[in-house]
């Protein structure tokens, strides 16, 4: 071998893992009353990195995190349903931002509340919901395996398939949901995100 | 500790086409020149091998890298129809022996390594232990480069005739290879392609500054699965 190789400085790409390991919480299963996380993560050069080598607090949110109806702590399915048209509610309340910044949250809610009102519903229409929560985990899934990234191609891909399974839904079960708890869900099809 | 460099440095001269000059390995294998007609054939197998290798949809790699002072060992599966692969990549180098997996699928890339590993780049490694480490999506594609041999493999389909150059035949445990020249004579790649039979493995050797390179790629179309890790197997950001 010659001896003329030496180890050079590395391309530093790989000294740069842009998320993490700078005072990272040991990591949990996000629930409903945890902020989500920034899709904005600070991306740390080397000199940032070294710098903050040991856990840093937490930056001040520029807003309070708002705190969303979790569907799947209802107790029926009519009450489910409920929940589910007020957290829609409260999302489209929010500005774009605040929206992209709380997605994993969101995305959680969704997932858990369609799969527990799937749960609850007649048995005719459980597949329906089940199939909406599912789509939903996935997306939500991806979401937080990628730290947050809500560029991601996949995820977006994931995020309008689950879109699209959940306005089938809520147009195929808006009759059976009408006779049964006297709620439109039609409208949740139309600001579905 | 840089060192450990050898790992991101290495990898990355094995796609690279610099000029090499001679040491003993793969590259120096004895080589028996072929006849005009045997050449020919070579050439027609060549080809075939080629057109063959555009259908293939994912395959096992196995890298060795010899620098030095260490070796790389990487062992991967790459989907080339989701443009992902997963697999590990070990280093020795002096008294430096460790391992880190990798992950790339949905244009992501996830690292798992020991916590020396994200030491050696200053980091406090606790979140990262018995975890994978996710990358933004600009640095992840930077370092996937490295690892991402399908580049490489996908410049052989590439070539065209006059960019290849039957060597000769080589041996190796007792089963006979051509060995072609990809490219220019001093900037090159070579590809070992079985002889006789199935062309279901191929070795590429390359040489870069004292690098001493091979990729053997083999179980052509072998059942891939390769997806992100679950949220609970990757490290998460501060506040989620």
């Amino acid at each position: 071998m010659k001896s003329s190789t030496s180890i050079r400085l590395a391309t530093l790409a790989v000294a740069i893992p842009a998320l993490l390991l700078t005072g990272c919480q040991s990591p949990a299963e996000p629930t409903a009353d945890q902020p989500a996380p920034s899709a904005e993560a600070a991306t740390p050069n080397p000199s940032s990195a070294a710098a903050t080598a040991s856990p840093t607090p937490e930056a001040p949110a520029t807003e309070a995190a708002p705190s969303y109806t979790d569907p799947s702590e209802a107790d029926t399915y009519c009450g489910a349903i409920e929940d589910l048209i007020s957290l829609s509610n409260e999302a489209s309340d929010q500005n774009e931002q605040t929206i992209v910044n709380h997605m994993g949250t969101r995305l959680d809610l969704l997932a858990a509340g369609t799969a527990h009102i799937g749960k609850l519903a007649p048995d005719e229409a459980s597949h329906d919901w089940e199939a909406t929560g599912d789509d939903y985990k996935q997306a939500a899934d991806l979401f937080k395996s990628s730290g947050g990234q809500v560029s991601n191609t996949d995820f977006l891909m994931l995020l309008s398939t689950a879109t699209k399974t959940a306005n089938t839904t809520y147009e195929h079960q808006a009759e059976t949901v009408d006779e049964e708890c006297g709620i439109d869900i039609t409208k949740l099809v139309a600001e579905a995100k | 500790m840089r060192r450990l460099t050898v790992l991101a440095i290495a990898a990355s001269l094995l796609l690279s086409v610099s000029a090499c000059s001679g040491s003993d390995g793969a590259v120096d294998a004895h080589v028996d020149p072929l006849s005009k007609d045997a050449e020919s054939s070579a050439m027609d197998r060549f080809s075939t091998f080629k057109d063959e290798l555009g259908g293939v949809t994912s395959y096992h790699a196995e890298g060795s890298v010899k620098a030095d002072d260490g070796t790389q060992s990487t062992d991967f599966l790459f989907d080339r129809e989701s443009s992902a692969f997963e697999g590990r990549a070990s280093i020795e180098s002096g008294s430096v022996d460790m391992t880190i997996e990798l992950v790339r699928a949905s244009s992501l890339l996830w690292i798992k390594g020991p916590q020396e590993y994200w030491e050696s780049f200053g980091y406090d490694a606790t979140p990262a232990i018995g975890k994978y480490v996710v990358f933004q999506a600009a640095q992840g594609d930077q370092v996937a480069k490295t690892y991402d041999y399908d580049r490489l493999v996908s410049t052989v389909e590439t070539m065209s005739a006059g960019e290849v150059t039957v060597e000769g035949e080589v041996d190796k445990d007792g089963t006979d290879f051509i060995r072609y020249t990809l490219g220019k004579k001093d900037k090159s790649t070579l590809i070992d392609i079985p002889a006789e039979g199935k062309m279901d493995t191929a070795t590429l050797v390359s040489r870069a500054d004292g690098v001493d390179a091979t990729v053997v790629i083999d179980d052509f179309d072998t059942d891939v699965n390769i997806s992100a890790p679950d949220p609970g197997e990757v490290t998460q950001p501060q506040g989620q």
